[in-house]
């Protein structure tokens, strides 16, 4: 029996529909509310065009100060942290690992606070998002370092290692959220929960800055992230530089988290359920994955989003919660496959 | 030429002696063939061949150039390796397994040259029917075809071979040690760890038997493959005759614990 037809053109062009189309349905769903003609006038008149049905002063303002600099975020949250999946999925050959799995989106959550309470975010806007960066690559090492027994990585070792990080992280987090500010508190913890609620035309650049070289390294290094699957003295026969690449592949994806994190907060299991949705469709190959899990990142967290907005309006769910509500079930699910399949992973 | 090039070669680890005085030379055009009883340290050889392990003392060269240390692709474009054990975390299909073996060559290897290389590759180990099979989906014989056709796919001068029949039917021993040979046949040198003594017989240019973590003795086969020598690296009762047909040392065991178990060597 053959593999089912993959279709990695249709899923691509189905995803960047689809992302397309959540991304009108935010922009116009909410207390003000904004049909899609109006939303396409309102962003043709932009254009200097001057079509479709009028729209109010206050749904234009809604419109461009809001909704689209939230839209954007979603997106290159979702996208990142889906990309970053896909590379440390590779590189640490287990598909159960994820940036929240193994430890990075609570490391970086503590690098970005620290740098917060420091009060290095009034210096640069950069700084919150580089020091989730650094936290997030050193609680990847850290795993990865506790993990690795000879030439390989122990499956189990790297998310029990993560799960400590995560803890160490959240604790941290804790420590200074209790410290803020009491009127900063409500939202730090929301924060911390993760959401795109803080998201403004400024944090959306700044992360579109740090995520654009995080997806550039990965998408460079697909054939690389190949070779990874078939094992790392493999990987090295064929002639990749296995710690080189582990090293980046780990520094993007940390990045990416860095980035996402201190925008908005942990959203977990993104970087879990996009990949691994693609690679059902679309097979494991590394070069189409890589884009089209970060299109099926975006437009999941564009729906959840959705969902997180509206469903207890005008109460906010926490994104992160709702990710975790759907990605929690695929984790167990992934993990009942490996036993099914090869006895565990003792 | 020698291909594969290995002077004085000592590796420790754990405080052990695994491997100690080595030589080994394989001339370009040579299939090596080397054989002896498990733990006699065939495994950490083709390991240090391949660079997976650095040697505590002595001198590797795979085609002239050191065999760890130095660029992973220049190597790679030098040496391919089978391995004995492999695993794949995502299901990739036959053809892409077989396709990885381009990798070295041009970053992503997918021209057209390179295509019709991993095809021939798949024909060559009779793996074309199953070639848009997932590689998981497979039984052993045939992963371990598909792993061949990747190293076949890589196109190397030298070839590192831990194994490569052990999974494998009556057929598929043959076709494999064909294709070594073949590949040593074009110009290549080929260093395979067999454990049928029959087919090292019948395929290698050059037999190195391995005891203990050293080389007991290398030469063609019709000098190595001796009964004497074979019944003390075993510790098992060994005879050899003469094929029938092709006139090649035919090695046939018996059960240990027999007058010859106690080998003079």
């Amino acid at each position: 029996m053959n593999a089912p037809a993959r279709r990695p053109r249709l899923v691509f062009y189905g995803l960047l529909a689809t992302t397309a189309a959540l991304a009108l349905l935010n922009l116009g769903m909410g207390a003000v509310h904004i049909s899609p003609g109006q939303v396409l006038g309102l962003i043709a008149e932009r254009a200097g065009l001057d079509v479709g049905p009028g729209a109010t002063a206050a749904q234009a303002s809604v419109l461009w100060s809001i909704r689209v600099p939230r839209i954007l975020l979603g997106m290159l949250a979702g996208g990142g942290l889906a990309a970053a999946g896909v590379g440390l999925q590779a590189v640490f050959r287990n598909p159960l690992a994820e940036s929240q799995v193994i430890g990075v989106s609570w490391g970086a959550a503590a690098g970005a606070a620290a740098a917060l309470a420091v009060g290095w975010g009034a210096l640069s806007p950069l700084a919150p998002p580089l020091a989730g960066f650094a936290g997030g690559l050193a609680a990847a090492l850290l795993a990865y370092r506790i993990a690795r027994r000879g030439r390989r990585v122990e499956a189990v070792t790297l998310i029990l290692a993560g799960v400590a990080v995560n803890a160490a992280g959240a604790a941290i987090v804790g420590i200074l959220v209790n410290a803020a500010d009491s009127d900063r508190v409500g939202s730090l913890v929301f924060w911390s929960l993760g959401t795109l609620g803080g998201a403004t035309w400024r944090t959306a650049g700044i992360v579109l800055l740090l995520t654009l070289p995080g997806w550039a390294l990965l998408a460079g290094r697909a054939g690389e992230l190949d070779a990874f699957l078939l094992g790392e003295d493999e990987a090295h026969h064929i002639g990749v530089d296995v710690r080189r690449v582990r090293l980046e592949v780990t520094g993007a994806a940390a990045l990416l988290t860095g980035a996402a994190v201190a925008a908005a907060g942990v959203i977990g299991f993104v970087g879990l359920l996009a990949p691994h949705a693609v690679r059902l469709a679309a097979g494991p190959g590394n070069r189409k994955l890589v884009w089209a899990a970060a299109l099926a990142g975006a437009s999941l967290t564009l729906a959840f989003d959705l969902v997180a907005r509206t469903a207890a309006a005008p109460a906010e769910i926490p994104l992160g919660v709702l990710t975790s509500l759907a990605g929690a079930p695929l984790f167990l699910w992934l993990l009942a496959g490996a036993r099914r399949t090869r006895g565990g992973w003792g | 030429m020698s291909l594969i090039s290995v002077d004085g070669l000592r590796y420790r680890a754990g405080g052990r002696t695994l491997l100690d005085d080595i030589r080994l030379r394989v001339e370009a055009g040579s299939l090596a063939a080397l054989v002896g009883p498990n733990g006699a340290g065939k495994t950490t050889l083709m390991r240090i061949l391949a660079g997976d392990l650095a040697p505590t003392a002595g001198t590797v060269l795979l085609g002239g150039a050191p065999a760890t240390g130095g660029s992973p692709g220049e190597t790679a474009r030098v040496r391919a390796v089978l391995p004995q054990t492999y695993n794949l975390e995502f299901g990739f299909r036959v053809r892409e397994v077989a396709a990885l073996g381009r990798f070295p060559h041009r970053r992503g290897g997918d021209g057209r040259a390179d295509r019709r290389i991993v095809e021939e590759a798949l024909a060559d180990v009779e793996m074309t029917e199953l070639a848009d099979r997932p590689f998981t989906k497979l039984s052993a014989g045939e992963q371990a075809r598909a792993m061949f056709a990747r190293v076949l796919a890589q196109r190397t001068p030298v070839l590192l071979l831990d194994e490569p029949t052990a999974a494998l039917d009556v057929r598929h021993r043959h076709l494999v040690m064909g294709l070594a040979q073949r590949a040593a046949r074009r110009g290549g040198a080929v260093a395979a760890v067999v454990h049928d003594l029959n087919l090292a017989a019948e395929y290698a240019d050059r037999v190195g038997v391995m005891n203990g973590g050293r080389m007991t003795a290398f030469g063609p086969p019709e000098q190595i493959l001796r009964p004497d020598l074979l019944t003390g690296v075993y510790r098992c009762p060994m005879e050899v005759i003469r094929h029938p047909l092709t006139g090649r040392p035919l090695i046939v065991s018996q059960a240990p614990g027999g007058p010859e178990a106690d080998g003079d060597v």
